[in-house]
């Protein structure tokens, strides 16, 4: 009776040892440095790094998404990012905060600029070019209007402009032309 | 045999290709031809419309422009240089460059573009082709440049430039001629073959030299009857030297047997994988027009400045095929080829599969235009109402790429881009086969192409997210190491400055001695405290609070006596403030004595330290107040000088002054309201009521503080209603600096200081309106 006793702390003893240390191995060698749900929200939001939500970035805002932040601060995103975030956490989509926008690209009139580098300061991508007491330029590639250098410019000469259509960012329409004609039939 | 690339021809499918073997593709259809209507007359000139508009921007890219307005220009010159991949653009008749301006572009979007206005003088004068020596002998590197710089771009429809798809040479095994035409209506390349056959060849023999291929074969749909002949006939009548095997091929008629893919699959068998280009299966296919162009350029010396256009469709009266100056405006052709306009009259420019309609006929013709189709209501109806998709599978069966069109549809409409990544999107070729067999009326391809610009604009956004994330990270990274970089230094001067006092001091570490020191004082009074009362360092305590008391008290007094209505009678005013802080001082002191009168017996050192310590704190407070008196002695002279101006300036700098410490070293001179010795004054003022607030709010439990208060209090409205008064000045300041700015008259100078002024008067009245919150 005694012996059986003893022989089922032991195994069960040594199956705990064994699968303890497992496990402990396991959580060094496939230990997860940081939470990859962040990396993922972090792709999905619009990377204008605008602080409309209230983080210094959308890196901080991914990171507050994934620890319970509201998915709906991002307007520069709008519906379609807060759709994706819903989906992504697993969440009720929710009514965004704040308004929805069309894509902005800023714009110094440079005549007016007088060079004083707060608005390159203040450019959260680098897309501000220029030194001090030289005209400023926007890289109007790279700008992701934010809006954050209007604001600094002591003499409002940034322009938030909407992105001028082209042949290249044009969208077809449904206004068809005809693919029906006289068949041969 | 093994050695060679897994995707190209091998030498059996070249023999099978040679031998006559065909093949077919998947689907396509049978639309009605109507080929006959422009097929029958000979390709005429266009004449010369009195503007040509020459669209200059490609792809949202400019190149580097050779011209200007005014500048008299010659047929065949370039107005561009040559800009990356780019082709040169060339005027296409004599004149003058009338504008250079965004014009409409021959697009579907209808969007203007920038383009080169010749306003043409009819004579039509060329400039001297440089016809080059024999092609035989320059490198294929050379012929391709010569291609770049005659502007030769695909002239089936797609506009690709040529000099691209010539350029990846290595290993080409086929050459592929095509002048299927299988589109409805077009018949350019069909009266191109029946009229410049051998120009034809000679153009094949100028491709065979830099492409080195086996064989080459050219495809023409068996519709095209007179052309194959005269092609046949040309051959016999020239004596090519081709090492490479030439092949005539007749093709069955089926839409879209034009397609680059689709006649790669006719003639070779072999499909071409998705993603890869045919180079890599070592084919290369031109259109004929192409040849031809490419004919002109290299062995002519003459770049491409006309293409052949065929101008149809039963609203025209005239129909048939010209050859039309790059840039003549559609409207030009429209009359010329009498138009009989109908209301709301189409026009198609390309084929009626494959075309977009434009809404006006203000636009130049292009490169790429190969027709353009005006039909009448009869000819093309307006489109049926599009009815729901009822899956009979029709579109599958048509599709010459093997799509699902349904699956497309339905993804199109949801908008679901993974799936129609799933299904190959990017696969269509746009042909319209599925629309066309659609029982529903169903505009299949409009639905893909709506979608396809979609996921392309959302490719791009996610590029530009990408390199914007990329770039917040590197700009977070650079300023995260400016900060690390900024404060190591700030150690490493600290610790300099440690070493240079040590130094100069012999060594000798004077804050460690002053801490031993303090150290061994503290030993001492804790010694004494055995033998001496408790009484001494509270009595010095009291005596440092004394002195501390009696300076404020001076200060008091003589801030108190600063304020902006500050007459000549002020040194006396301090004279009499540094007497009352004497005696406060004085008083302070002999309290002390008093209070320590009871341990006089026994320590005697006491009250003499009480002495001493009542004796600095007079001439502390004697000297503070040499030094108010000095500071106001300023502001004395200013008023005299003109009261009224070193009011304000002292105003402005109480209003400064509520910002306290921070404030007190900035330069606060305000250029506009005090122009002699602002700075100074508005400085001197600021100390003066920084003082006087610190020591109104020290000394608010004195008896004299009402008095202090008022007086403050007087002030602080005084500054209210001040500063007021100068956000307005600077508002106005702003507003006329800004209108001096918008001067045209100004020099750049002045308007560059003017703006500089309104920033600066910009921000002080922020500033202040924030200070006012």
């Amino acid at each position: 009776m005694i012996i059986s006793i003893a022989i089922a702390i032991l195994t069960l003893g040594i199956l705990g040892a064994l699968f303890g240390s497992l496990l402990g191995y396991s959580s060094i060698r496939f230990k997860v440095k940081e939470d990859p749900i962040v990396e993922e929200l972090d792709a999905i939001l619009p990377q204008t790094q605008c602080g409309q939500c209230g983080y210094p970035g959308c890196k901080p805002y991914a990171q507050a998404i994934a620890n319970g932040e509201e998915i709906n601060k991002c307007p520069p995103g709008g519906q379609a990012v807060m759709l994706q975030l819903a989906e992504r956490m697993g969440i009720e989509p929710q009514a965004l905060d704040g308004e929805e926008k069309p894509k902005l690209v800023a714009f110094i009139r440079e005549d007016q600029c007088i060079g004083c580098t707060k608005c390159i300061q203040a450019c959260p991508v680098d897309a501000i070019i220029g030194s001090t007491r030289q005209m400023h330029t926007v890289i109007s590639d790279e700008c992701t209007g934010c809006e954050l250098c209007v604001a600094p410019c002591p003499t409002d000469c940034i322009d938030m402009n909407p992105i001028a259509l082209t042949t290249q960012n044009w969208q077809w329409d449904l206004n068809r032309i005809p693919t029906k004609i006289n068949t041969e039939l | 045999m093994t050695t060679q690339p897994i995707n190209l021809l091998s030498e059996e499918q070249l023999a099978q290709i040679s031998s006559g073997k065909q093949w077919t593709f998947h689907g396509g259809v049978h639309p009605q031809e109507n080929k006959i209507q422009s097929s029958g007359s000979a390709i005429c000139d266009a004449g010369i419309p009195e503007f040509l508009v020459i669209g200059i921007e490609h792809k949202g890219h400019s190149p580097e422009m050779l011209v200007k307005v005014g500048d008299p220009v010659l047929k065949g010159q370039a107005l561009t240089k040559v800009y990356g991949a780019m082709v040169v653009q060339h005027a296409s008749s004599s004149g003058i460059v009338h504008a250079i301006e965004k014009r409409t572009d021959l697009h579907p979007s209808g969007l203007p573009v920038l383009s080169v206005v010749i306003k043409t003088d009819g004579l039509d004068r060329s400039i001297a082709y440089n016809k080059p020596d024999n092609f035989r002998d320059a490198p294929s590197v050379t012929l391709i440049e010569t291609i770049q710089h005659a502007g030769i771009v695909g002239l089936g429809g797609a506009g690709f430039p040529s000099h691209l798809k010539l350029s990846h040479s290595d290993g080409i095994k086929l050459l592929i001629i095509n002048a299927a035409e299988c589109e409805p209506y077009i018949t350019a390349d069909d009266r191109l073959m029946q009229e410049h056959a051998q120009e034809i060849f000679q153009g094949i023999e100028v491709l065979e030299h830099i492409l080195q291929p086996k064989l080459i074969v050219i495809a023409v749909e068996d519709n095209k009857p007179q052309a194959v002949e005269a092609l046949q006939l040309a051959l016999q009548k020239m004596h090519l030297t081709l090492r490479a095997e030439l092949i005539i091929r007749t093709i069955p008629t089926l839409y879209p047997s034009g397609s680059e893919k689709q006649l790669i699959e006719i003639i070779t068998g072999r499909q071409t994988p998705l993603g890869k280009h045919p180079t890599e299966l070592g084919i290369v296919m031109q259109n004929v027009g192409t040849v031809f162009a490419v004919k002109e350029a290299v062995v002519d010396g003459k770049p491409l400045t006309s293409r052949i256009v065929t101008l149809t469709g039963d609203a025209l009266r005239k129909k048939g095929n010209a050859s039309v100056r790059i840039g003549t405006p559609i409207q030009y052709l429209l009359d010329k080829y009498q138009l009989n306009s109908e209301t709301a009259q189409k026009l198609i420019i390309g084929g009626p599969m494959m075309g977009f309609s434009i809404s006006h006929g203000d636009i130049p013709v292009t490169k790429t235009c190969n027709c353009i189709l005006a039909p009448t209501v009869q000819e093309i109806p307006a489109p049926s109402a599009e009815m729901s998709c009822i899956r009979c599978g029709e579109c599958a069966h048509a599709c010459p790429a093997s799509l699902l069109p349904q699956q497309l549809l339905w993804y199109s409409q949801s908008k679901d881009h993974d799936k129609l990544d799933d299904y190959n999107l990017s696969a269509c070729i746009e042909c319209g086969a599925c629309a066309f067999v659609c029982p529903s009326n169903i505009p299949l391809v409009e639905y893909y192409r709506v979608a396809k610009a979609e996921i392309n604009t959302a490719e791009q956004e996610a590029k530009k997210a990408e390199t914007a994330r990329i770039r917040h990270k590197n700009r977070e990274a650079r300023l995260e190491q400016a900060k690390i970089d900024r404060q190591a230094k700030h150690k490493q001067a600290a610790e300099k400055r440690k070493q240079q006092l040590k130094e100069k001091n012999g060594g000798e570490d004077l804050i460690a001695a002053a801490l031993a020191r303090a150290k061994a004082k503290k030993a001492d009074s804790a010694a004494g405290e055995n033998s001496e009362q408790a009484d001494t360092p509270k009595s010095a305590a009291a005596a440092a609070v004394a002195r501390a008391k009696a300076k404020k008290a001076a200060l008091a007094e003589a801030a108190s006596e600063s304020s902006a209505t500050g007459t000549a009678d002020k040194p006396k005013n301090d004279a009499v403030a540094a007497a009352v802080a004497r005696a406060k001082a004085k008083k302070a002191a002999q309290a002390q004595q008093d209070s320590q009168s009871d341990v006089a017996e026994e320590t005697q050192l006491d009250p003499k330290k009480a002495a001493v310590a009542a004796a600095i704190a007079r001439a502390k407070a004697k000297k503070a107040a040499q030094a108010q008196q000095d500071s106001q002695s300023d502001i004395a002279e200013e008023t005299q000088v003109d009261p009224k101006k070193a009011a304000v300036a002292a105003a402005v700098a109480r209003a400064k002054a509520k910002k306290a410490a921070a404030q007190q070293n900035s330069e606060t001179a305000e250029p506009e309201e005090a122009p002699s010795d602002p700075k100074k004054a508005a400085v001197a003022a600021a100390v003066a009521k920084a003082k006087a607030k610190k020591a109104a709010s020290a000394n608010a439990d004195q008896p004299d503080n009402s008095a202090v208060t008022a007086a403050r209090e007087k002030r602080k409205e005084q500054a209210r209603l001040h500063k007021q008064e100068k956000q307005q000045l600077a508002n106005e300041a702003v507003k006329n600096s800004l209108d001096t700015a918008l001067d045209k008259n100004s020099t750049a100078a002045e308007d560059r200081k003017a703006k500089i002024a309104a920033a600066v008067a910009k921000a002080k009245a922020r500033q202040t309106a924030q200070k006012d919150q």
